[in-house]
């Protein structure tokens, strides 16, 4: 926070933007806000692995402190929000640096419109996942410092613009959320552990390579996104690299048939821990495919796109009847959290600004209900003192709130009106009815099945007949309440307001609207799909 | 350039010297001590403040660049790099071991010798220096590696000879076949035909070199000697000798560089090799000497894989790697003490001693090649030497080597910080350590895991020195 106010004590220069001065607008006229946000978890998390916690003495305030740290970065985070300016192009909050100049590349961050969203819910989300941390008993200065250094990675893949940056964010997020799994997962933790640094130290080979071929195709230049994405490559080539960032993709989203890990690691998990994956470090998968297939890869992108489309499809599928088969809560939210992944996958598939804006949107809205979902069936699981569906059965009498945020996280996966993911799932089908619309209409298909398997369980498990034999159900507390209404408060607002809440047209409070801003950057993006350059 | 730029190599000697003079001044002062009694606890900080100097002077004096003894040892950007990268695993090696669990304080002066194999082997201009800086640290290596089991040792002194046999035959081929020892001039001599003679030359002075590289990979009995040895004798062995190999081998590959890449395929082979059986080996380790002995094959394998390149990227991505590879080969050993019950032995090591637990779990992850650390920005620009180079397949082994050996160590990181379930209070302040021993052991920890994480921080200008130190190696 000493930071901000440092920050608010710069002169500040009147705004170019047309919209009206809001609160906070003009903070940042400085070009380190990235950074700060970058480094200072990393920066928290030495500090608070310097202090000591003889028999968990000061677990509350290791937590506390964590909390506060990224409460301060949403809030930074928000002000950058609201700051941004929609219509200007290229990147804001920009900053270059020479880091490695015998190999071309850069510290280069900056923002666009996808990367401002995409900050927005790796902050959000990394907040409700310290609150869904307050179960955690053992080792909590340990638990917060892996937190904090997770969380850092994850907005460093966001705001890089160099792809050796790209990579090593990318790349240093697996070792903690690795030993956070292994640490703290339940009695399956090891072979989660395991499954977990192989599928992810996979996808994060597959992203080394990708970022090599790019490097050696170009003629050895450098990694500047800003470089890569404006060379022309050899369809080959883009290919080829095209098909490794499928893999990185893949193996995070997760998509068919890379979901191994997600099974095992979010069956075994605490909540806090599935929030973090599910809610933003999964959905860097996309981010990626997006940022660098899409934007750069024209040729590639065209050629592999039916096969993303299959690819959403199956996945969206394969979640669907895997709920059917699952025999424990904490596997069926598993299953469900790779919903949005398929999807999101469709909407880059079609490859037209509509869907490009819905895949952006998704991977923000998908993101915040899959956590919300997949962490809340963790939650009922610990509440019930049992995850087996054979035992559950009737809870909503006895957790009425915490049914109902499920209830509405489960309806999120679906796209309902009324939640973030409506707009986002709208603007998908849309797209993708246009240019996929085989592997669309079977996409909503799949959806349909979702719905079925959804009612199914939310039946099963909520609104039967209660089970007398089943154990005790343990009273909620209010940071479980708190995690889940973030997130859920999150996907209704954006669902209720996806442009900002207007009042006669002109915006009047501290949200200018996901749509616009992500808009900003998809018209861009999409432009080469839409009006292909003339062959030779 | 004046001969002061000689000053650290002679700090170092001297130091050796002084060890093996004034060593164990428990009894008497006035004779040499023997082997088995107590090291003057005051030494082991004398010696760090000896080559810390020794470190500032490198780097003050170090800077300039020229020939001394009619061109019979050179100070470029390559040595500098280098000898530097020495001295701080020197440095941490010496203020992190405990001396207690050493079974001689022999292995003092034969670490310091051992290093100054390396410093040697930097500075040479000709056949003969590289095969005498070589033939120092690997012959000092196995001293120490004697000093706790004296037949693993006179064994592994078997294969420093076989190598530095190796090495003098395929040295003394290569001068035959161009007329001159002179690194500079060797490829220029050779006039970049490749014969039969000057093939087998090649190859049998890199096998040589390999064998001093990644003896713990190309001899069961070396291997078993790693695992016996102490603390020190195994940082002597897989980390200052392995580094004069490397050292050895970089500067002979750029001199080679002129003829046709007919070694290539033999040094992919072998680093792709090292890299798998490495891994597998880290995968598969019982014991922390274990686990440590397959991440600094796995890293040697990537070396190797720089060399292999066969160009100034590759080469340039090799001694970028050789600087994170020293600190992290020697100190992680040093950091992990005996440890002869296996990796059970780590548990609860976080609580017990945070700054070597830090130290040591930087370190392995280091070795591993997990981001943001040291080994990861080396082995990245190894990578793009491979992919610059069309040696796509051995890039491949590589990042599945790294998978295997970031699994391998996920292990001792969570018996290391992670099986703490009954938090003990500490019974003093936390910086109060006892002894003077024990506050150099906590600052040697803090410094390796700072020097490791720090490094990619610092990428600009190392690796600007690793570029230039390629360049004056005359690569292309």
């Amino acid at each position: 926070m000493s930071s901000l106010l440092w920050l608010a004590a710069f002169p500040t220069e009147p705004s170019p933007s047309a919209t009206p001065a809001q609160f906070g607008a003009n903070v940042f006229t400085q070009s380190f806000l990235l950074s700060v946000l970058v480094w200072s978890p990393v920066a928290a998390a030495v500090i608070l692995s310097l202090f000591p916690n003889p028999r968990g003495r000061h677990s509350a305030r290791f937590r506390a402190a964590a909390f506060w740290v990224l409460a301060g970065h949403g809030f930074l985070s928000l002000l950058a929000y609201v700051q941004f300016q929609f219509y200007a192009p290229g990147l804001q909050f920009e900053e270059k640096v020479p880091w490695l100049p015998g190999i071309g590349a850069v510290y280069h961050l900056g923002l666009d419109g996808i990367g401002m969203a995409m900050l927005l819910l790796v902050e959000l989300v990394g907040l409700a996942a310290i609150l869904a941390s307050a179960g955690v008993r053992e080792r909590v200065r340990e638990y917060m410092v892996l937190v904090l250094l997770a969380h850092a990675s994850m907005v460093g893949v966001v705001v890089a613009r160099d792809l050796f940056v790209m990579v090593l964010f990318w790349s240093a997020g697996v070792a903690p959320l690795g030993l956070l799994v292994l640490g703290w997962g339940g009695a399956a933790r090891r072979r989660a552990a395991a499954r977990f640094f192989a599928y992810w130290g996979i996808g994060s080979a597959a992203f080394i390579a990708a970022a090599l071929m790019l490097y050696a195709g170009l003629g050895a230049v450098g990694f500047d996104l800003d470089y890569v994405l404006k060379s022309s490559l050899s369809p080959r080539l883009q290919l080829g690299v095209g098909a490794a960032l499928v893999v990185v993709a893949a193996t995070r989203l997760p998509l068919v048939p890379f979901q191994g890990w997600a099974r095992d690691v979010l069956a075994t998990a605490p909540p806090g821990l599935i929030v973090l994956l599910v809610g933003s470090a999964s959905r860097l998968g996309g981010y990626v495919l997006i940022r660098v297939m899409v934007a750069g890869l024209h040729d590639g992108s065209r050629l592999l796109a039916p096969f993303l489309g299959a690819l959403g499809f199956l996945t969206i599928v394969y979640a669907a009847l895997a709920v059917f088969r699952a025999r424990d809560v904490r596997t069926l939210g598993a299953y469900l959290a790779l919903i949005p992944g398929g999807v999101t996958l469709l909407g880059i598939a079609a490859l037209n600004p509509v869907s490009l804006d819905g895949a952006v949107l998704s991977l923000f809205a998908g993101g915040i209900a899959a956590a919300a979902a997949a962490a809340g069936f963790a939650t009922v699981a610990q509440r019930a003192q049992s995850a087996s569906l054979e035992v559950l059965s009737g809870l909503a009498g006895r957790m009425p709130v915490l049914t109902w945020l499920l209830v509405v996280a489960c309806l999120g996966l679906l796209g309902v009106p009324l939640l973030a993911s409506f707009p986002a799932y709208l603007m998908i089908f849309y797209g993708s009815l246009q240019s996929q619309p085989a592997w669309a209409f079977a996409a909503g298909l799949g959806l349909l099945l979702s719905a079925a398997s959804i009612a199914w369980v939310l039946h099963r498990v909520m609104f039967s007949a209660p089970n007398p034999d089943a154990p005790a159900v343990l009273p909620g507390t209010t940071s479980q309440t708190w995690y889940l209404g973030i997130l859920v408060g999150a996907l209704i607002w954006v669902g209720i307001a996806p442009s900002g809440p207007k009042l006669g047209g002109i915006p009047f409070i501290f949200d200018p609207g996901l749509v616009p801003v992500v808009n900003a950057s998809t018209a861009d993006l999409a432009a080469p799909y839409v009006n292909p350059s003339p062959g030779p | 350039m004046t001969a002061w730029v000689l000053l650290p190599e002679a700090l170092v000697l001297a130091g050796a010297a002084w060890t093996v003079l004034a060593g164990a001044p428990r009894g008497s002062r006035r004779r040499v001590p023997t082997p088995g009694e107590d090291l003057d606890p005051r030494l082991p900080t004398l010696v760090t403040g000896l080559l810390l100097v020794a470190l500032l002077l490198e780097l003050w004096l170090g800077g300039s660049v020229g020939k001394l003894f009619g061109g019979g040892f050179v100070q470029d950007r390559f040595a500098l790099l280098a000898k530097g990268a020495v001295l701080v695993a020197l440095i941490l090696a010496v203020a992190g071991a405990e001396w207690e669990e050493e079974s001689s304080w022999l292995v003092l002066p034969m670490l310091l010798l051992a290093g100054l194999g390396g410093m040697v082997a930097a500075s040479a201009t000709s056949l003969l220096g590289l095969w005498a800086g070589f033939q120092l640290s690997a012959t000092a290596a196995a001293v120490a590696v004697a000093t706790r089991d004296r037949e693993q040792g006179l064994r592994l002194l078997l294969g420093a000879g076989l190598s530095g046999s190796l090495l003098a035959l395929g040295f003394g081929y290569l001068y035959a076949a161009a007329g001159v020892a002179g690194l500079t001039e060797l490829g220029k001599a050779l006039g970049g035909r490749i014969t039969l003679p000057l093939a087998a030359a090649s190859v049998v002075s890199l096998a040589g070199l390999a064998l001093g590289l990644l003896p713990v990979l190309l001899l069961p009995q070396a291997r078993q000697a790693y695992r016996n040895a102490s603390p020190l004798g195994a940082a002597a062995l897989g980390g200052l000798a392995a580094a004069a190999a490397a050292v050895a081998l970089t500067k002979l590959g750029a001199a080679l560089l002129g003829i046709e890449q007919g070694w290539v395929p033999f040094l992919a082979g072998v680093a792709a090799l090292a890299m798998l059986v490495g891994a597998v080996g880290a995968f598969s380790a019982s014991s922390p000497r274990s686990l440590i002995a397959g991440l600094t094959i796995a890293q040697a394998g990537w070396l190797a894989a720089g060399l292999a390149a066969h160009d100034r990227a590759g080469l340039a991505g090799a001694a970028y790697l050789l600087a994170a590879f020293v600190v992290a080969a020697v100190a992680a050993p040093v950091l992990a003490g005996p440890a002869e019950a296996g990796l059970n032995e780590l548990r609860n090591l976080a609580d017990r001693q945070p700054a070597r637990a830090a130290g040591l779990g930087l370190a392995l992850f280091s070795m591993a090649g997990v981001p943001p650390l040291a080994g990861f920005f080396g082995e990245f620009t190894v990578g793009v030497g491979l992919a610059a180079g069309h040696l796509a397949w051995l890039l491949a082994v590589g990042l599945l080597s790294g998978i295997i050996c970031t699994v391998a160590c996920g292990r001792a990181l969570r018996l290391i910080f992670l099986e703490v379930v009954d938090e003990q209070p500490r019974r003093r302040h936390p910086l109060d350590f006892g002894s003077s021993a024990a506050a150099l052991r906590f600052a040697a920890g803090l410094a390796a895991g700072f020097l490791i994480a720090a490094y990619g921080l610092f990428a600009n200008p190392i690796h600007g020195l690793a570029v230039q130190g390629a360049a004056a190696l005359g690569l292309r």
